[in-house]
């Protein structure tokens, strides 16, 4: 499971060092598996907060029939690398454009609502560049962090006291219920509406504050989002894979670029990612899959090594979709946290001082070669 | 057995008017399927299923004579089925007289394994409420035979050791009360039950979609009362196969001033359950979904003072996937195209025996 670079660098340690930095290797390959996990856990349910949101907004619904809000673009500052905001909800007949930042667990709430607060002053100088991207006039925007239900006191508290324009939801996942969340005894709703804590719209307000359900629950209306942890993506890629070769749709070992290409365009067609953003994402996703040795690359046909003219082999099993989603998260956490276990290691030893300097000195010339 | 009907030109009434008067003698079933209707269109794309190998296909107007050979160890043995595809209702029909073993190795081995169909599963509401017709309906119409089984994974445990695996075949008069008593004490779900009604004969249903009628042949009235039941199950199991039909995934295009947005819309199908479920119930019935050949991956599980799952799924019989939710009073499921169909046909199956008074209904908004 080692890399080359950690198998040349241990090799050249004497028998003392090469068991001090197996070990300090061990304990942190142990620490980042956890953290690795508890990472794509956190997107999961991020991810489910921002699909209940939309499952509400969506073509047909009730906030859709009756108000005209509806759900037009996830992530929609990303092309930007703008990772505010999941979710641009648009309403044509009153040309409101409202931002939804959802955020599942409270930690870095502060640093959180400060991103929020750059983004909202800086939205003013961008109202142009938004009206592009919606093809339209905005006559009003709305910001809204949407938490869980039980955290909407402490959110709510912190942004009166901050005194932000910023609105927010609390969602129920277990009940699939989102409602609008107000200081009441706290801020008087005159005060709130000015102050941009409530929506503009007093209906509106009025059926969010006694709470949605979504008739969707919580199900992927998006199966990801761009900026989602790359397991998420990977998997649902190679389930798709899967799919498509039992299918005949593919085979293989004829599978290429263009074809995660294909199944990445279908998911982020609902964001603002242009043709080549989808390029390197699918670039960026490819690597990441050879290192973790869920996919391998051919022999390039091409003199510059270009990925999207070699075609790629799964080298996980895919007898079973258990296996494919079982082979792509293991390795993917795995070999993940090997890297990062290894990389801290040699910096780690590297500071101890229990390698002579003048080894260390060449050891860098060489990784610098 | 075999079913023989002279080779001509049906209509699908003149044909079973032919099978009422030729005189059959031995066990007679009707079995029904599901065409997945964004698949299967018209009769003959479904028929495109089974041309393959040394199958048959003969056409007799609407009615097409099937043939395929069941490979036993020393023996290969061709079974005859008479198909119907009912377009108005999108299920095909087979008439046969092979036994069980035959059907489970021609007919249902290719259903259960083909894309876009599936058996139209009987479930214990239906049959129970079939059941309940029979009784006001004949004074004294008995069950004689049923079998039934319980799993340690049901939803419905029973009073003794629950966590046993049974099965049971059961014959005698009481069938009626046992019934019952079985599903009370040991947790049983009735699989086949045969109902045998007074003077006119006696019929099996069982839940792969089957219809038997074991004896009274010759008389009008018994045909009568078997395409009754029928019939009347039949009126039952599309209310639900409808609204999973209904069930969709949709680009809606959305235009501002200047330009066009392609947005998805889901309408999704959305099963009650007949209690509130907690964390030990959600993992059984997880499992259950496992043993049936459904991988749930991009899993997320957000516990508390209730649950809730978001998932996708993945079908590995099928190969369809699509997104479900579970949360303690409710299981909802969209698909992502309309092609997977069957694989709810599937999944319906499945919860259906967790939690066999679960109620399924489809898109009422609720605010």
């Amino acid at each position: 499971m080692s890399s080359d670079n950690y198998n040349e660098f241990i090799n050249k340690l004497t028998k003392d060092n090469k068991e001090y930095l197996e070990d300090i290797k061990e304990k942190k390959y142990k620490i980042h598996k956890v953290r690795i996990k508890e990472g794509i856990e956190t997107d999961k349910n991020h991810l489910m907060l921002v699909n209940l949101c939309a499952n509400l907004f969506q073509y047909g619904t009730y906030f859709n029939e009756k108000y005209g809000y509806r759900v037009v673009l996830i992530e929609p500052f990303i092309e930007e690398g703008d990772k505010n905001f999941d979710l641009a909800i648009f309403n044509k007949n009153t040309n409101t454009l409202i931002l939804v930042e959802c955020k599942y667990s409270l930690s870095n709430i502060s640093k959180k609502l400060n991103d929020i607060e750059k983004a909202i002053k800086s939205s003013n100088e961008k109202i142009k560049k938004y009206e592009n991207i919606l093809g339209n006039k905005i006559d009003n925007i709305e910001y809204v962090l949407c938490t869980d239900s039980n955290d909407s006191i402490e959110v709510a508290d912190k942004i009166l006291e901050k005194n932000m324009p910023l609105i927010t939801w609390g969602c129920s996942l277990s009940k699939s219920e989102l409602k609008l969340f107000i200081m009441k005894g706290k801020e008087e709703h005159g005060s709130a509406y000015i102050s941009h804590r409530v929506h503009s719209n007093e209906d509106f307000n009025k059926d969010l504050y006694e709470g949605a359900k979504s008739l969707g629950g919580t199900t992927n209306l998006f199966k990801f989002l761009p900026s989602i942890n790359t397991a998420i993506i990977l998997t649902e890629i190679n389930m798709t894979i899967k799919e498509m070769i039992e299918k005949d749709e593919i085979k293989k070992n004829e599978i290429d670029f263009i074809n995660i290409y294909h199944i990445l365009e279908k998911e982020l067609n609902y964001s603002t990612l242009n043709e080549s953003d989808i390029e390197k994402i699918a670039l960026r996703i490819i690597e990441k899959a050879k290192i973790k040795e869920i996919y391998e690359l051919s022999d390039a046909i091409s003199d510059d090594n270009n990925v999207k003219k070699q075609k790629l082999n799964i080298k996980i099993s895919i007898t079973s979709g258990k296996k494919v989603k079982e082979k792509t998260e293991e390795n993917y956490i795995e070999l993940n946290a090997a890297r990062r276990a290894e990389k801290e290691a040699i910096e780690e030893i590297e500071s101890s001082g229990r390698i002579p300097d003048l080894y260390r000195f060449f050891t860098r010339e060489k990784k610098e070669n | 057995m075999d079913l023989t009907i002279p080779l001509k030109n049906y209509s699908h009434d003149s044909f079973l008017k032919e099978i009422r008067l030729s005189e059959i003698t031995g066990i007679f079933s009707v079995i029904c399927f599901y065409a997945n209707p964004n698949i299967f269109f018209k009769k003959e794309e479904f028929l495109g299923l089974f041309r393959y190998g040394n199958n048959k296909l003969e056409n007799m107007g609407e009615i097409e004579k099937l043939t395929m050979n069941a490979y036993y160890f020393n023996e290969i043995k061709e079974v005859t089925y008479y198909l119907y595809f009912d377009e108005e209702n999108n299920i095909l029909l087979a008439y046969t007289q092979a036994n069980k073993s035959d059907m489970d190795q021609t007919l249902y081995r290719l259903i259960k394994r083909s894309i876009g169909t599936y058996y139209l599963p009987i479930n214990f509401t239906a049959l129970l409420k079939l059941t309940n017709y029979l009784v006001n309906r004949f004074d004294k119409m008995k069950i004689t035979y049923f079998t039934a089984l319980h799993h340690p994974k049901f939803k419905t445990r029973g009073m003794h050791r629950p966590d046993i695996r049974r099965t049971i075949i059961y014959y005698g008069d009481d069938g009626l009360k046992a019934i019952d008593e079985m599903k009370k004490y040991y947790g049983m779900l009735p699989r086949t039950i045969e109902y045998d009604v007074e003077e006119y004969g006696k019929y099996r249903v069982n839940n792969e979609g089957r219809f038997s009628f074991m004896s009274g042949h010759d008389s009008i009235s018994s045909w009568e009362i078997f395409y009754d039941i029928i019939n009347y199950v039949l009126e039952d199991i599309l209310i639900y196969k409808k609204i999973i039909d209904k069930s969709e995934y949709k680009i809606i295009p959305y235009r501002t001033d200047e330009k066009i947005f392609y947005l998805p819309a889901s309408t999704p199908w959305i099963v009650d359950f007949s209690i509130e479920l907690g964390d030990e119930e959600l993992d059984t019935f997880i499992d259950m979904l496992d043993n049936n050949d459904f991988t749930l991956y991009n899993t997320s599980k957000i516990y508390g003072d209730s649950f809730t799952l978001s998932s996708m799924i993945y079908d590995e019989v099928k190969n369809n996937k699509f997104s479900l939710h579970i949360d303690n009073n409710k299981i909802i499921i969209i698909p992502y195209e309309r092609k997977i169909l069957e694989s709810f046909i599937k999944i319906y199956e499945v919860i259906s025996d967790f939690d066999p008074e679960s109620i399924l209904r489809s898109d009422i908004y609720e605010q």
